[in-house]
């Protein structure tokens, strides 16, 4: 009994003496909290903001964004397009990994290669992709069709050191037909700024500044300490009491009072994220309705709900003041956005009503739609106010509110009537939205592989096959806000309004805030 | 004894059987575990390979049967959501959350059988009925917003206390984790201990009073004080002694409770112990982390009221174990 005690108390003896002699001359640290850990030390295995952030300052994509969020050269010095298919890539020389190894083409092949994989959440951004090595620094890649977006792809894709992951046996980014423990999910091995010093998932973990970095950083933070606190009213004590820095996701009901508070401030950003419905525009009779027809199909009946939101009203109360209303499906800043889709429609539910009546349904009729309970801000209060919105046009609407463990099971299936989302491009690029939600599903193309309303038209899928393939950006440009004016037009979505992001730090620290919820380790500086 | 023995450890088994059985066909209807591993916006191409890669796609019973057959061989499989085996999951949880259960239950008792005691012999003496309300509020508040009441005061205002986290922790061997070794740990520890020991207290201290109350009426007490026995020993000895046996039941089964279910005293600090897991689990429909610690939960209860039995015992000689198997 006593010596496994002894042994602690050596231990803290032991780890004591260490910090006094090994450590470095002064450390700064920066306090990181979040609502939720990285699933993952492995940057293949969670396509989820958070792992991505945290996972970008270990680990680096071959291309990455300047501040003006324009594609800037990382672990790629240079990309040039050789034929449509075609682009060549020349690396970056003398970058090596935290293990001490050269970066090579080899590398990136087996990147790539590793991303197509089963497991992988980042396949679709690389799929069909063949990485041919030229030499050392030197590579191709080449892909099946022409695509503008491909090294726009590239910045999801951090390279990963083939030899590190061959010798753990880390060639997939998780492992679940062998039952075999993912040596990435606990380590990690990258070219960026800080290497992973401890993890313990859920609580807590360390990076440490890798002397040596490459690149250069805005700050001289040497350590990062990420905090994953669950409980919004603890995380934003955390940060007042002075035991985080920076919080990247402030509950709306905090915002106010923290920006009455000296020792914090407060930045705030449009978030890339558009909240809006769909509708299952294929069936003939719906699902889930009273009724034997499919009222959806009717452009009427979804100009009438369309109508019938008061956003304004929403962005007021359910969100207290942090979103932008919005009545299309993509957010400012990405290509192909106008502003003057923003507002199309104002409430009116007389003229909803009388929408509703001239197709049919002057009684309006009974539907159920689905909402996820805890993937968006205010999911379910937000559905539960778009109900009572319906129902004062007379349509009589039932929420069935879920977690997402079975919200998008469901949708997957296509087995609703009506439903949320929250979408964002991860490109800033309006191409993505039009390619996944609106062309025919053909989950071997990449083709409407979310289009969970099932629409299935070959004039839509034409137009937007030719604005994708399009070469010169500025017609490709014109051809995507045409489409989205047709979208937005004949209703296809119902939109409310864009989230805004909101980070709270204290008054010595700072740090631009992207738009696509990404917090820049290199960007960020502490006085 | 040995009779006594085997027949609990059957029981227990029995008991795992059923909870396991349960564990597999509830967590079934909880929704899909795909959505953990892929997020919520995947290909039906690549659902298709995930779900047969692990092996989702074939008959239920056939998927039950597999599940049984690796738990007997003790593989509880990997996490969805951690990629980790679920057995060293769990395992690096334990710590911090029997820790905080024992801790929380110690100042339970610490406070709650003397206050008990008090208020018993004094019912009708000021401080008693300050206490009894005291315990009122203990009972009827919500632990969450005990323990933001105690972040604002200990770590907002007064900035003594950290308001999240294990604080440093002290390997101890290669399973344990202590955080009551160091300073910060035994900081970090206060706060979501008092907050779970607030309602243990009260009820603890209601239930050592009512008992108490009446064992002091009963015969062999009045009897003890007629005979000129100090008060000291007729109430400790005596009265407190035999209020025991019920309030042994009552901890047990609240420590049980207490190591399963802290999820909401975990969240408010994050603590990294079973609770948060459960939590978080939940959401990610993390089928082979929930079954495992279901199986765990129901062990740490037979566990506990088996050592209850055995404490009966040591506290009232006039119980004993019998050969079959209960208490006689």
């Amino acid at each position: 009994m006593l010596k496994p005690t002894w042994r602690g108390l050596a231990g803290i003896i032991l780890s004591t003496g260490l910090l006094v002699s090994s450590g470095p001359a002064w450390t700064k640290t920066l306090r990181i909290g979040a609502q939720a850990d990285a699933g993952t030390m492995d940057p293949q295995a969670q396509n989820i903001q958070t792992t991505i952030t945290l996972l970008s300052m270990i680990y680096e994509p071959l291309i990455t964004r300047d501040k003006a969020l324009n594609k800037a050269p990382a672990l790629a010095e240079s990309w040039t397009q050789t034929n449509p298919t075609t682009w060549r890539f020349k690396l970056r020389p003398g970058v090596k990994f935290h293990d001490g190894s050269a970066l090579s083409s080899a590398d990136v092949a087996f990147t790539i290669l590793r991303a197509q994989g089963a497991t992988s959440q980042f396949a679709s951004y690389v799929a069909g992709l063949t990485v041919t090595p030229v030499d050392d620094l030197t590579f191709d890649i080449v892909s099946p069709r022409p695509d503008q977006l491909l090294p726009d792809k590239l910045l999801y894709v951090p390279i990963m050191s083939k030899l590190w992951s061959e010798k753990n046996n880390a060639l997939t980014p998780q492992n679940l037909k062998d039952k075999q423990e993912s040596y990435t999910a606990l380590n990690a091995n990258g070219t960026g700024p800080y290497r992973l010093a401890s993890r313990a998932p859920d609580s807590k973990t360390v990076l440490q500044r890798v002397p040596q970095y490459w690149g250069p950083l805005d700050g001289d933070i040497t350590e990062v300490v990420w905090t994953p606190i669950a409980s919004d009213p603890t995380r934003v004590a955390a940060l007042l009491s002075g035991e985080l820095d920076i919080v990247i996701d402030v509950p709306a009901q905090d915002v106010a009072r923290l920006q009455q508070n000296a020792d914090l401030k407060i930045a705030k950003v449009d978030e890339f994220r558009t909240i809006f419905f769909g509708f299952d525009l294929k069936s003939d009779k719906l699902k889930y309705a009273d009724t034997d027809r499919n009222p959806f199909k009717d452009v009427r009946v979804r100009q009438a709900i369309n109508l019938a939101v008061d956003r304004d009203a929403v962005v007021r109360t359910v969100m207290r003041g942090l979103a932008s209303p919005t009545t299309q499906i993509l957010a400012p800043g990405n290509v192909g956005y106008d502003p003057a889709l923003d507002r199309t429609v104002t409430t009116n539910r007389e003229r909803a009503r009388q929408l509703l009546a001239e197709a049919g349904y002057p009684n309006g009729f009974g539907f159920t739609f689905d909402c996820p309970n805890d993937r968006y801000v205010n999911d379910e209060q937000v559905c539960k106010t778009m109900a009572t919105m319906m129902s004062q046009i007379g349509l009589k609407p039932t929420l069935n509110a879920m977690p997402r463990a079975r919200y998008f099971p469901k949708i997957w299936d296509r087995d609703t009537s009506m439903y949320m989302m929250g979408f964002n491009s991860p490109y800033f690029d309006g191409m993505y939205s039009l390619e996944t939600m609106l062309m025919t599903r053909d989950d071997k193309k990449g083709e409407g592989i979310y289009n969970y309303s099932n629409v299935a038209d070959p004039a839509l899928d034409k137009e937007i096959a030719a604005a994708r393939d399009e070469m010169d950006p500025r017609k490709r440009e014109a051809m995507m806000k045409a489409l989205y004016k047709k979208i937005t037009d004949d209703v296809f979505f119902v939109s409310l309004y864009n989230q805004v992001l909101v980070y709270a730090m204290r008054k010595n620290v700072s740090t631009p805030v992207r738009p696509d919820n990404w917090l820049e380790i290199r960007w960020v500086t502490m006085n | 004894m040995i009779v006594y023995l085997s027949q609990r450890l059957g029981q227990t088994v029995l008991v795992l059987a059923a909870v396991s059985l349960l564990a597999f066909l509830m967590f079934r209807f909880l929704g899909d575990p795909v959505v953990a591993i892929l997020g919520a916006n995947s290909t039906g191409l690549q659902r298709d390979e995930l779900r047969r890669q692990m092996g989702l796609d074939g008959p239920l019973p056939l998927q039950f049967i597999d599940y049984v057959v690796s738990m007997l061989r003790g593989d509880f499989g990997l996490s969805y959501r951690l990629g980790q085996p679920v057995l060293r999951v769990l395992a690096e949880r334990v710590p911090a959350t029997m820790e905080l259960a024992l801790v929380g239950m110690a100042i339970a008792l610490c406070i709650g059988i003397p206050a008990g005691v008090y208020t018993a012999l004094r019912p009708d003496g000021l401080l008693s009925r300050l206490t009894m309300a005291a315990s009122l509020v203990g009972i009827s508040m919500p632990s969450f917003f005990m323990g933001m009441l105690l972040i604002f005061i200990f770590s907002v205002t007064l900035g003594w206390l950290p308001s999240f986290g294990r604080g440093e922790t002290v390997r101890l061997g290669s399973l344990w984790t202590t955080g009551l070794l160091t300073i910060s740990g035994l900081k970090a520890i206060l706060m979501p201990a008092i907050t779970i020991s607030v309602f243990q207290i009260a009820m603890i201290m209601r239930l050592v009073r009512a008992q108490m109350i009446e064992a002091l009426r009963t015969d062999f007490v009045r009897f003890a004080r007629a005979r000129g026995l100090p008060g000291r020993a007729v109430n400790l000895r005596h009265a407190l002694a035999n209020t025991l046996v019920p309030v042994v039941t009552v901890v047990g089964l609240q420590l049980g409770s207490i190591i399963g279910f802290a999820v909401v005293t975990e969240t408010v600090f994050q603590w990294p112990g079973l609770g948060l897991l459960f939590l978080q689990s939940v959401a990610a429909a993390d089928i082979p982390v929930l079954s495992a610690f279901l199986v765990f939960i129901a062990l740490v209860f037979v566990t506990i009221n088996f050592l209850t039995d055995l404490l009966y015992v040591a506290i009232d000689p006039r119980i004993r174990l019998s050969d079959k198997g209960g208490i006689a």
